[in-house]
């Protein structure tokens, strides 16, 4: 295989077609969004618990723009941060490493995946210097407000006209994110099936690689339906098709249906790969075997399945069939069932085990902690339609996905960085700024949402710019100064976000030489040197043993390596 | 891994493609059950009749076009290079293309516009989501006989032309069902 060659950073950004090179510019490109997302979040934060005037680096606040930044906070951080950090970024740079080859199946698609991608990210940014302004129908795109003042509402405006819209960009940029990802998704599964590496069956894969590919699968499963909706939507603003237009026998429930079909899939698509890295952190710094490996796989595919038939507990209140609802609550309560046997099968992996805190380890056990404490417990009471006809569209609902999202993407991400960042960058981050920045971003986080599940069930609405019209119901002082600890725990949130990336960039160049396997661990990406070079490894590695091989009884070191015999 | 009768990469990839195109069909052509279950008339009353008869040949243009890339594929299996039989396939795609395009602009002469309602709405968007999808096989189909024009060795292409074949496959197969429910439903 070829030496490592050095190239110029402008010529490899731009025109590298290796695996671990594109996986790096998802994860700049990701972190780009989030600097957007965290930022709208920060405006409007900032308006709800201390006014729309002056806010710092922002001024003043108008209620149109306060929906234009929820809008596209959400639509960032769930499409634009979420899906390239767990999918993109994690899918690149492990899947061909982890299974003992050079690249992916397709790396000229791999390529052409990122530079859609990127169309994509440009597309929704320049939504905001539309003459209409940006989209603010909220991310979740329901009619009428996604195509109001446009197409048949308007029989004045030019498709011209229709077309350079905050709404037209926002849903352009939609599909092209999904066109992106399922470039990618089809690269995943393709590598995965035909380059394993001698000896590597399915049933010795790494869980991380398992749980990418079936997130791939699960997202390709359920887009065509919202690709469809998100066409039928676009001809709605820019020809004036009537689709969800109720007042011509179109119906704006349909593209409720067609969003959360994909849409509950979707929140899975977030959570698999991040429970994978997980998995894979915790029986590394356990020392200790993954407990009921195949029965996670098993718990996965149904749960999978499952997410399929769930779609509709999102809408109990839309007016939906009651009998209907119940059957969907009942499918939904069903499903933390799967959920309940992998956290178990994880604390197994820890019982007894041989913890060592390191950083990954401390983000792995946050991640899990307050997925299944606040994240998946309070998904089960919003199952119940019973609950939900009060909660919905609650700040209880807010808190409950947070407490989903954050984790599997943010602590997860950062997690899987400090497990592979000395693997990828050849050198490590510093251990006390990154345990500075786990108790900083875990405490601000919980700050920030167990005051909001309580501002819900007091019945603060979301999606709302000012809520003294409800001086009785949500001004008493503790709701102003509920929303002010979230606000400001908020602040300080971003705050601590800069000392990972001072420690990240830092680290790269200064950081002290990292070894080839410096946490002792089994799986192979640990066999290529640091940082493995083009086209990863020396000599193709064939493998003996799964990768969970920690205290074999036959052996002094406490490890294993899949590629020793 | 070790197994010798690997499945090409093409091949899975198109799987995947097929089966993410068969859920996009799913959600369109199940919104238009639904409207048209809900409808009080369907199709409305004061709509042109569709020409179904012209369009019945258009089924069987398509399906005879299968026909043909499944007897080519068949031959290329066996290694025997019968290129005819694709340039049966392309042209009988083009002419389906055709005639539905005639068609379209003599929808659009008597008068049915995408914002009439929701019957046009699907209509329209139903045949041209479809038409979208002719072109792009016609396309991969081309670039197919331009190669196999070029090499002699039929066996190192034939993931591509499995592959290929199984989204014009697709296509084909699609349109009777969707004949049926723009047509005759
Ligand atoms: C135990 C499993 C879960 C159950 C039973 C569950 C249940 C629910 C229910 C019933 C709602 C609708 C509430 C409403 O709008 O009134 C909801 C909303 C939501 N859930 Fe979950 N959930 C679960 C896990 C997850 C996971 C793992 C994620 C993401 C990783 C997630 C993300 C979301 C999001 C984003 C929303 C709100 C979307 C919106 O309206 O903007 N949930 N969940
Ligand atoms: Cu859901």
């Amino acid at each position: 295989m070829t030496e490592h060659k050095k190239t110029g950073f402008l010529k490899r950004f731009f025109f590298s077609l290796d695996h671990k090179d594109i996986g790096f510019q998802y994860l700049l490109t990701a972190m780009f969004m989030a600097a957007f997302g965290g930022f709208f979040v920060y405006v409007f934060r900032y308006n709800l618990a201390f006014g729309p005037d002056d806010i710092p680096l922002y001024g003043n606040l108008a209620a149109k723009e306060y929906n234009q930044l929820v809008t596209n906070h959400g639509a960032i951080m769930i499409f634009w941060v979420g899906m390239p950090m767990v999918l993109a970024v994690l899918g690149n740079f492990l899947i061909p490493i982890m299974i003992g080859t050079d690249d992916m199946a397709f790396p000229l698609l791999n390529k052409i995946s990122y530079w859609t991608f990127l169309l994509s990210c440009i597309v929704l940014l320049s939504g905001f210097l539309m003459p209409t302004g940006a989209f603010g129908g909220g991310w979740t795109m329901y009619p009428p407000l996604s195509v109001s003042d446009f197409g048949y509402n308007n029989p004045n405006t030019t498709f011209k006209a229709n077309f350079f819209t905050g709404n037209t960009f926002f849903l352009m940029a939609v599909a092209l994110e999904f066109i992106s990802m399922l470039m990618g998704g089809i690269n995943f599964i393709v590598t995965t099936l035909n380059k394993r590496a001698k000896g590597l069956s399915l049933m010795k894969l790494p869980i991380v690689v398992w749980m990418i590919n079936i997130a791939s699968l699960l997202f390709m499963f359920s887009v065509g339906p919202l690709i469809a909706g998100t066409f039928m939507l676009l001809m709605d603003i820019l020809v004036g098709t009537g689709f969800f237009d109720a007042y011509r026998g179109g119906d704006p429930i349909l593209w409720q249906h067609l969003f959360w079909f994909f849409g509950h899939p979707e929140v899975y698509v977030l959570l698999l790969p991040s429970l994978g890295v997980v998995g894979e952190i915790f029986s590394t710094f356990s020392r200790k075997p993954f407990f009921g490996y195949k029965m996670v796989i098993f718990l996965v595919l149904i749960a999978g399945i499952l997410s399929l038939v769930v779609w509709a507990h999102h809408q109990f209140v839309s007016g939906i069939d009651p009998g209907a609802a119940n059957i969907f609550s009942l499918l939904t309560i069903i499903i933390s069932i799967p959920f309940a046997g992998m956290v178990l099968a994880y604390l197994g992996t820890l019982w007894r085990g041989d913890i060592k805190f390191t950083v990954p380890m401390m983000f792995a056990l946050g991640m899990l902690a307050s997925f299944t404490f606040f994240g998946g417990f309070t998904g089960l009471h919003l199952g119940s339609n019973v609950f939900d006809i009060y909660a919905h569209d609650t700040y209880f609902v807010i808190a409950h996905f947070h407490y989903t999202l954050f984790p599997s993407v943010i602590l997860g991400g950062f997690a899987a960085i400090y497990y592979w960042y000395p693997k990828f960058s050849g050198r490590k981050l510093n251990k006390t700024l990154g345990k500075i920045h786990f108790w900083g971003t875990f405490i601000f986080f919980n700050s920030i949402f167990i005051p909001l599940f309580w501002l819900g069930l007091q019945g603060q609405h979301r999606r709302i710019f000012d809520y003294s019209n409800w001086d009785k119901l949500l001004m008493q002082p503790n709701h102003i100064m509920a929303r002010q600890i979230a606000t400001v725990s908020l602040i300080f949130l971003i705050i601590t976000q800069f000392i990972f990336l001072f420690n990240f960039f830092k680290s790269l160049y200064k950081g002290k030489v990292a070894e080839k396997n410096p946490w002792k661990s089994n799986t192979l990406e640990w066999q290529a040197s640091s940082p493995p070079g083009h086209g990863n490894f020396a000599l193709y590695p064939a493998v003996y043993r799964w990768p969970y091989d920690y205290n074999h009884p036959d052996r002094d070191t406490d490890f294993l390596p899949q590629n020793e015999k | 891994m070790t197994n010798k009768k690997k499945i090409s990469g093409l091949n899975i990839a198109f799987t995947i493609i097929i089966i993410t195109e068969i859920m996009f069909f799913a959600g369109l052509i199940s919104a238009y059950i639904i409207a048209s279950a809900k409808a009080m008339d369907w199709p409305p009353i004061d709509q042109p009749r569709l020409p179904q008869y012209i369009s019945i040949s258009n089924v069987i243009i398509l399906l005879v076009s299968s026909l043909f890339l499944y007897f080519f594929i068949k031959n290329a299996k066996k290694g025997i290079k019968d290129l005819n039989f694709l340039l049966i396939t392309i042209i009988l795609g083009i002419v389906f293309l055709v005639i539905q395009g005639k068609e379209w602009i003599n929808l659009v002469d008597f008068g049915i516009q995408t914002s009439d309602g929701l019957y046009a709405s699907y209509f329209y968007s139903i045949i041209a989501v479809h038409g979208i999808h002719v072109v792009v096989g016609l396309i991969l189909i081309i670039t197919l006989y331009l190669k196999l024009k070029k090499t002699s060795d039929i066996y190192t292409k034939l993931p591509s032309i499995t592959a290929f074949g199984m989204f014009w496959y697709f296509v084909t197969l699609l349109w009777p069902v969707l004949y049926f429910l723009l047509y005759l439903y």
